[in-house]
This record gives C-alpha cells, sequence and structure tokens, in this order.
C-alpha cells in the first residue's frame, strides 16, 4: 500500500483520480485542485508517488516537480498532460518526471502506470538497503 | 435536315472552335467543387470526433469537463464549416439548417452550463423536497425515504437559493467577490486568510427576516436539539474536495441560526477559494441546502452497505457503534462489523470501540471512554436484520446498491439518517477470455470493431436493402455499412458488413444503441449461412459457431466513472449529438428543419452536397476553360479540370490524349469505354429506324440537344461527365475518396426509339445496374442509380462496367423489338464482360 498525492485543477478529474486509484488498488490518494496546497503537503508529509497536472493556474506541474525532486531526489512524479501536448510531457521527463499519461486516458492505463511506479520505488528501496549493508559489511 | 445534322453528329466531324479558349476551370465551378471537398473535410471530422465522444464515454476512460467542453466546441466549429460550405454550394439555399444547427448548438451549450439556481421556496418540511427545487441531494433523498413511509426523523430543509438571498441581501457576495479577488492565487496563506474572513463576515450577518422566521416556524414542529447536516448541490467535483463540511449534532432549537451559517461559511476553504479564483463564483457550484431533523438519541448507530463495497458481491455489510454514529466511519475507533448473506449472519466482528459519542447536555457531542458494559456487541440478530431489511427496500426502490446512515433509539427503533449510491469500485472478477476462443468453429476472424459488445442470432443476409424483413433477433449480415441499415438496430442482435468503417454513420448509430458491430469483415456475406446460429464478439472482431454464452455477459460496467460529472454531461451533450433521425434519404422527413442533431446534420448536408455536385453540369458550362479529348472513338468530349484530373504536361494543351488522364473515376470509367469501342446500330426494324428520324426531326429539344457537347469536368478524385451517345442523355458522376465518401452514380433518360423502346432499354440498364449493386428508380424512359458504401477501388471496378455499359447501351432502344430482348442483352453484357475479363 502506497501514499498518492494526487493534483489537478480540474476537480472531475481529481475526484475520478481518487475514485479509480482508491477502489482498484490498495493505494491511498491525497487529492488537492490547488498546487499550493500541494506543495505544502510535499512540505509535511512523505509520499510514494506524486501525480500531477501540468497545467494549473498559480502554480505549473513543473514547478511542483522540482519541488517534490528538491525535497527528495528520488520522488516519483507522474505528469499528467492534455492531449496534444506532448511536448511539455517530454521536458517534464527531462526535469525528472518518471513518466507521464495524457487525458484522456483508460483507467487501466493510469493504474498499470502506478503499478509500474509503484514496483520502480521498492527496486529502489531495495536497492538502496543492499548498497548500505554491503557497506556495513565492508566497515 | 435533322438527317444530316444526325450523320454529322454521329461521325463527330464537328468543327472545333475556332478563337482561342481559356484553359483555367470556371470559377464559379472550381469554386462550388472546393465548398464540396471543405464539406467533405468536415464531415470526416465530425464523424471522427463523434465516435471519439462515444468511445471515451462507453470504454472507460477518464476524462474531465474541460475535455468534454473542449470537444463540443471542436465540434461545433467543423459543424459550422460543414453548414457554411453547402450554404455556399447551393447559392444561400438551406436557411433551415443553419437555424437548426442554431438550436441544436444552443440546446448543447445550455447542458454544458448546468442548471443555473433559481428561486423557489427558502424551507420546506422534508416530505415535501424534491428533486430539482434546489434543496441538494442529500435532502431529496431523504424526502423520497418520507414520501416511502420509511423511518427518518421527522425534520425540513433550508434550499440553496435561501443562501443566495442570504448573500445577496446582507452583501455577502460582494464581499466573497472582492476577497477571491484581492487574494494571491500563488500564496495559500491569502487564500487561508480570505476564507477566515469570509466565515467571519458570514457569522456576523443577520439572516434575512423571511428565512430566520421561517426556521423558527419550522423548528416549532420538532424536539428541543436538532442536527444540522450540510446538502451540496454538487455531490460531486468540487464539494468532494471542498473538505469535510460540517455537520452538527445535538444543536439547541436557540443555536440553529448560527449552525446554519457556520454550514455554509465551511465552504470556503482555500480549495474552493482557489477553484473560484480560476473559474469565477458561481451559485449553482456553491450553494448549498441544508437539512435539519430531530435528533435521535442514539443508543448505537452506523452505516449499512447493501453490497459488498470491495468486491460487489451480494451482501450487507453493517458498522455499528456505540452511542451517535459519528465514530462509526473514519477509523478512530474500530467497529462492530456485521456481515449479511442470504437473510443469515455470516460474519460478527466485535470492535474494540474504545470511545464513544455523546449528545452534551449543553449541545454538542461529547468524546468519551466507552464504559464497560457498552463495549459488547451492540446489535442483536433481529435488529441486524431489520436493518439488513430496511436496506434491501431502499435498494429495491432505487434500483442501485446504498450507501445509509442509520441510528437507533433507547427502545430499539431504527432511523434513516442519510441515504446514497454506493461506490462500489472493484467489480465482480469476470473469467479471462482468450481474444480467440479454443475449441470453437471460427467463422470469421479480424474484423474491425465498430461497436463494442457481444451479441447472437440466427443470421439474417441482407439482398437488395430489404430492411423491413429482417426478423427479431437476427444478425444482420450486410455487405455495404449503409446509414439506412440503422433502421434496424431495434430489431437485431449484431451486425456484420463487409465494408465500412467504425466512423461511418452506421457506426455512431450502433454504438448509440449498444448493438454490437464488425465492420469490414470480407467474405462474410457469403461465409456465414442463412439462418445459422452464430456469436458476434464485438471485443476482438470474432465471428463464432453457435451460441457462445460465455462471450455474451456483459462486462463489469465502470461505475464510478458513470458517477462523475463530466460522465453525466457528456451523456447530456451526445443526445444531441449522435442519434441518427434521418436515415432515409427517400423519406418524408428527410428535410432540413427536421434536423435534431449534428449527426441528422452531417448526414443531410453530405447528401444535399452530392445533389448541388451532380447538378454543376446541369447548367451548360462555357466553353471558356475546357479542352477537347482526342480520342479513336468518334465522340466529342470536353473538359474541364479542376484540379489533378490531367496530367501535368498537359497544362497547356486545348486538345488532350486518353493517356493524360489522371482523374481516378474518369481513367476508370474510360477504361470501361475503350473496351467496347465504337460499334455500329444494332439491328434494327424500320419501325425503329423512322422512328428515330421522326423524332429527330419533330422534337425541337432533341434538335437542340444535338448541338450540346459533352463535358467531363474532373478532379484527381471527381468525374462528372454528361454523356450523349445516340440520343439518350446521361450523366455520371463519381467521387473516390474514404469509403464513406466514395459513391458513384447516374442518371439516364431519353433515346430516339418509340417509348416502349426506350422503356425496354431502362428496364435493361436497371437489371444490369442492380446486379452491379446499385441503387435504382425508374420513371418512364429514365433511371437513375447509385452505388455508396465501398472503396474506391471497388468503385472503380464498377466504374469500368458503367463505362461498357453505356458504350452496349447507345442506340440499343432501337433493337429493344420485344421484352425478350431485355434478358438478351442483360446475359450478352455479363457474357462479354467475363470473356473481357478472361
Amino acid at each position: 500500500m502506497g501514499r498518492i498525492l494526487a493534483v489537478d485543477d480540474e476537480l472531475d478529474m481529481l475526484a475520478l483520480l481518487k475514485m479509480i486509484i482508491e477502489g482498484y488498488s490498495d493505494h491511498q490518494v491525497t487529492a488537492t485542485n490547488n498546487p499550493l496546497e500541494a506543495a505544502e503537503f510535499l512540505e509535511k508529509e512523505q509520499f510514494d508517488l506524486v501525480l500531477t497536472d501540468l497545467k494549473m493556474p498559480g502554480m505549473d506541474g513543473m514547478e511542483l516537480l522540482a519541488a517534490a525532486r528538491k525535497k527528495d531526489e528520488d520522488a516519483l512524479v507522474m505528469v499528467i498532460t492534455a492531449y496534444g501536448s506532448l511536448e511539455s510531457a517530454e521536458q517534464a521527463m527531462a526535469q525528472g518526471a518518471f513518466d507521464f499519461i495524457t487525458k484522456p486516458f483508460r483507467k487501466e492505463q493510469i493504474l498499470l502506470a502506478i503499478d509500474k511506479a509503484m514496483r520502480w520505488r521498492e527496486m529502489v528501496r531495495q536497492n538502496k538497503e543492499l548498497k548500505m549493508r554491503l557497506e556495513e559489511e565492508k566497515n | 435536315m435533322a438527317l444530316g445534322k444526325l450523320k454529322k453528329w454521329l461521325t463527330g466531324k464537328r468543327q472545333l472552335p475556332g478563337k482561342p479558349v481559356s484553359l483555367a476551370p470556371p470559377p464559379a465551378l472550381l469554386e462550388r467543387y472546393r465548398q464540396y471537398k471543405r464539406l467533405l473535410a468536415a464531415n470526416s471530422a465530425i464523424l471522427t470526433m463523434v465516435t471519439d465522444l462515444q468511445v471515451k464515454m462507453n470504454e472507460g476512460f477518464l476524462f474531465d469537463m474541460h475535455y468534454v467542453r473542449g470537444a463540443c466546441q471542436r465540434l461545433g466549429q467543423e459543424v459550422e464549416a460543414m453548414v457554411a460550405a453547402l450554404t455556399a454550394m447551393s447559392g444561400g439555399r438551406y436557411q433551415a439548417l443553419e437555424e437548426a444547427r442554431r438550436r441544436v448548438e444552443a440546446k448543447i451549450a445550455q447542458e454544458l452550463a448546468g442548471v443555473s439556481l433559481q428561486p423557489g421556496p427558502l424551507v420546506l418540511p422534508l416530505a415535501e423536497v424534491r428533486e430539482g427545487l434546489f434543496f441538494g441531494a442529500k435532502a431529496e433523498k431523504l424526502g423520497d425515504l418520507v414520501r416511502l413511509g420509511l423511518p427518518v426523523p421527522r425534520g425540513f430543509a433550508v434550499s440553496a437559493y435561501a443562501q443566495k438571498l442570504f448573500f445577496q441581501q446582507t452583501g455577502l457576495e460582494d464581499f466573497i467577490r472582492e476577497q477571491i479577488r484581492r487574494s494571491h492565487i500563488r500564496d495559500l496563506e491569502s487564500l487561508k486568510e480570505a476564507g477566515a474572513d469570509i466565515k467571519a463576515r458570514v457569522m456576523a450577518q443577520e439572516l434575512p427576516p423571511e428565512l430566520s422566521q421561517a426556521l423558527a416556524q419550522h423548528l416549532e414542529a420538532l424536539g428541543p436539539r436538532v442536527a444540522v447536516r450540510s446538502s451540496a448541490l454538487q455531490e460531486d467535483s468540487l464539494f468532494s474536495f471542498a473538505g469535510q463540511f460540517e455537520t452538527f449534532l445535538n444543536v439547541p432549537r436557540e443555536k440553529v441560526e448560527e449552525s446554519y451559517k457556520e454550514v455554509l461559511a465551511s465552504q470556503f476553504t482555500p480549495r474552493v477559494l482557489y477553484y473560484c479564483h480560476t473559474s469565477g463564483f458561481a451559485y449553482q457550484e456553491l450553494a448549498m441546502g441544508v437539512a435539519v431533523m430531530e435528533m435521535v438519541e442514539a443508543r448505537t448507530a452506523g452505516v449499512l452497505y447493501t453490497a459488498d463495497p470491495r468486491q460487489g458481491g451480494e451482501a450487507t455489510i453493517i458498522n455499528a457503534v456505540s452511542g451517535l454514529g459519528s465514530l462509526a466511519v473514519g477509523g478512530v475507533v474500530e467497529p462492530d462489523i456485521y456481515r449479511v448473506e442470504n437473510e443469515e449472519i455470516v460474519a460478527r466482528q466485535v470492535g474494540e470501540k474504545t470511545r464513544m459519542h455523546l449528545p452534551s447536555p449543553e449541545g454538542g457531542v461529547m468524546d468519551l471512554e466507552t464504559p464497560l458494559e457498552r463495549k459488547g456487541a451492540c446489535l442483536e440478530e433481529p435488529q441486524v436484520l431489520a436493518l439488513h431489511h430496511l436496506g434491501m427496500t431502499l435498494e429495491q426502490h432505487f434500483g442501485f446498491p446504498q450507501d445509509i446512515e442509520w441510528a437507533m433509539d433507547g427502545e430499539g427503533k431504527i432511523y434513516l439518517l442519510q441515504a446514497r449510491p454506493l461506490r462500489i469500485s472493484r467489480q465482480l472478477k469476470t473469467e479471462y477470455l482468450p481474444p480467440r476462443l479454443r475449441d470453437v468453429e471460427i467463422l470469421l476472424e479480424n474484423g474491425t470493431i465498430a461497436s463494442r459488445g457481444a451479441g447472437a442470432g440466427p443470421v439474417y443476409v441482407l439482398e437488395d436493402d430489404r430492411l423491413q424483413e429482417v426478423p427479431q433477433g437476427a444478425v444482420l449480415v450486410a455487405r455495404r455499412a449503409l446509414p439506412e441499415y440503422g433502421l434496424a438496430v431495434g430489431r437485431v442482435a449484431a451486425m456484420v458488413c463487409e465494408a465500412g468503417s467504425p466512423t461511418t454513420h452506421l457506426a455512431t448509430v450502433l454504438r448509440e444503441a449498444g448493438v454490437p458491430g464488425i465492420f469490414g469483415a470480407k467474405g462474410a456475406a457469403t461465409r456465414l449461412q442463412p439462418g445459422a446460429m452464430v456469436t458476434v464478439d464485438a471485443y476482438y472482431g470474432n465471428v463464432y459457431a453457435g451460441r457462445r454464452v460465455e462471450l455474451l455477459r456483459p462486462p463489469p460496467g465502470d461505475m464510478v466513472l458513470r458517477q462523475s460529472r463530466a460522465w453525466k454531461v457528456l451523456e447530456r451533450v451526445l443526445k444531441h449529438i449522435t442519434p441518427l433521425n434521418l436515415l432515409d434519404p427517400r423519406a418524408e422527413n428527410f428535410r432540413a428543419e427536421n434536423c435534431v442533431t449534428y449527426h441528422d446534420m452531417t448526414r443531410f448536408a453530405h447528401e444535399k452536397a452530392m445533389a448541388e455536385l451532380f447538378h454543376i453540369s446541369a447548367r451548360d458550362p462555357e466553353e471558356d476553360g475546357t479542352r477537347r479529348l482526342s480520342s479513336h472513338l468518334p465522340l466529342e468530349i470536353h473538359i474541364i479540370d479542376l484540379g489533378g484530373g490531367l496530367a501535368r504536361e498537359a497544362k497547356d494543351l486545348a486538345v488532350v490524349k486518353p493517356e493524360h488522364l489522371r482523374s481516378r473515376p474518369m481513367v476508370a470509367y474510360w477504361r470501361g469505354v475503350e473496351a467496347v469501342g465504337w460499334r455500329g446500330p444494332r439491328p434494327v426494324d424500320l419501325a425503329g429506324f423512322m422512328s428515330v428520324v421522326m423524332n429527330a426531326a419533330t422534337d425541337t429539344n432533341i434538335r437542340e440537344r444535338l448541338h450540346e457537347k459533352n463535358f467531363a469536368i474532373i478532379a484527381a478524385d471527381y468525374l462528372n461527365l454528361s454523356n450523349r451517345l445516340g440520343f439518350h442523355f446521361a450523366t455520371i458522376e463519381a467521387f473516390l475518396g474514404s469509403p464513406e465518401e466514395s459513391y458513384v452514380s447516374l442518371t439516364f433518360y431519353g433515346g430516339g426509339a418509340e417509348l416502349e423502346r426506350r422503356r425496354r432499354r431502362v428496364r435493361f440498364l436497371a437489371k444490369v445496374l442492380q446486379r452491379l449493386e446499385f441503387r435504382v428508380e425508374l420513371k418512364e424512359d429514365s433511371i437513375s442509380g447509385r452505388i455508396d458504401g465501398y472503396d474506391a477501388a471497388t468503385l472503380e471496378e464498377k466504374l469500368e462496367l458503367l463505362g461498357r455499359l453505356m458504350m452496349v447501351s447507345k442506340q440499343l432502344d432501337m433493337s429493344m423489338l420485344s421484352e425478350e430482348a431485355v434478358d438478351h442483352y442483360y446475359r450478352e453484357f455479363f457474357a462479354e464482360s467475363d470473356d473481357l475479363k478472361k
């Protein structure tokens, strides 16, 4: 079970993301339409994955991506882009986003993408642990 | 004199015009053709967008209002462009279509805007609260329960309009707008401050006297303590994220006004203010009703689900805590859990219930440690079953699993406090089925999915478009996917068409009706045996022998997605877009004023545009802009090239040769013409010959037409040939684009022989054309025919045969001595065609 922060200024999409993810997986979703609040959440809490829309008034997904990566270099951020804005998705990937998904998407697409991200996170965690153990053994 | 002309004309020895002519096509003609192409482009864009919208709605996609609005806007633009193109082609006719377009556009805009808050009653007893009065979903549902005679605490509701009145009369509305304007969207603190300021201002204002009086009056009928609960207009979207709305329990009568104001103020969280910053402040988004109900002195309370919310299985799940129900969900305490299946408690788990909520004497709720004697099971078996039965009653009434809040007083009487549709997330797992069933005879595979689903029934192969004979429950098999087949949609289990794509009119109609369809299934009409039971799997594009029950089970629906606002709006919007009412162009209702959806308009405009284009050769084109086609045949054809119809090297030639032709339909047609070549007249009896002479000599109409030229208006994909071979007149038109756009049509009338012989000739033509799958109409000595629904390559073959047919049938009327001649020449035509093929 993982903790996911979902950010999208379109409330319908946000509502659906929360319902779908919580309904079809064991992950827990904190959802907000306000990217500023999302930044505050990121400061205070620990999330396994951040799902964010790219184009939002006030603070866009790129800034949120930067904030998440600044706090934790391993932070997993998946960006959600509107149809026809592949360029910004590529840009986000270049800035360290783990993956992107284009709206509208199928329920299965987002669930599989989350699955993939969570497995990746687990692998990174295990890798770090093994490295640490190796270091310990060396010392 | 007439004979001389006849001879001159027959031998083609006519003088060429002496003066030099411009080779550029006439601008008016070119413009009309361009408008036609514009219309086709809009047409195809519309059908693609409509397909996309249907797929997004029905195939498990997540989308938001932004998507729905954007798609509707793009669609509206294309429809506007399409109607404008038709208007331009027709010289300003079809005003009624433009009017119909505006009507539909307005309806769609209305659906997208949603319902705006209307003035209405401020306060009503729960029993009188119903949908449409703006009391919010929760209060409306409680009204339903009261009217059903179910146990609901006595109470009343305050409408959302009361909030609007309050905000407007006290200047709160202006204050809120100003706060939203002044706060900084990039500064969370400023949004929080604005929210706090708004709340303080709401609490400080007096309610309008009429509202205050109504509250007092209705409170008199209730007990001393009440619960004040928010009842939002928009249960989903905005409000589900605005934060937990306040619900106040155990409120003394004198504090109800304060609690009411507090519920209203609870809306203005930073999230909502951020939303208002970008989308504006609107009452239909930000107004709520409030339900006020007599407090139940609950000994135990909780929630009840009439289905398992995790698996959707048939079970009633009841959570119960001691005291008030406020701790039953949220994970603070561990409640008792009861599971009922088939009228039996199959699982019972007594929770730890460390704490409990009780009404406090001074009002509000007190939180205390649960005394030992109340830590045991909250409910006994009969009470669990009574709750279960109550739940079943609700589910049966609303037709959907329910999520119910309940409370039970000290005497064991149960009350319903709230009910809403249960969100079942995980569906029952369905058995995995491979794309291709094993050990089952497969009749067809890899067809294109036109409309998802599966259906089974006996095969009915459509012949001659006799739709009225399609039996109920059949699997309709057709060679083409023509729009008029939509007439059978209510009767068939599935449709399989050899041609067609998902963006055809018919596919849209099938999806609209939820009828499975596979298109592009080559050989279906010959491989599927009439009467044989088959199963159409329009998830993977296969057709199996027999009835495959495993495929017919409906897949789990995406009920969660369907609860979103965007989905509901799209469903409503599509009612003005996808239904096709104008199925048959020959029907009486095929008129512009009867177009009530964008789909109707698309169908109508395309049909009328074809008719407009067909007539471009009706008015005699001037010689300017034409070039002569010179061949070994004594035919004088003047060519107007609208673009791409001739080879580049023929650009400046006034006389072109057949090898210069690049127009795809013209090339195909000409192949047929040349294959037959110029033949002398068939054996004619004296009566037949004299009739020609007499007609030519006396009929001034015919004499004048002897001077007419044969015009071929061509483009890379287009042919419009007005043709005279012998004494008859023919117009052949073809457009070879995508399968949805392509067609070949002809009209043919007249002749030199007496009427009966001319009639026989058109009967001969009709016979041949019908075998070539043209839809044919006969009248006296005239015939019109058309074929569409095929791809360009197939239509090229038909055009070649049409070229042959035209050459073969010239002057054939004179030889139509008897009825037997019709059959004779029919057999001869196809025998020769077969010979030529070999």
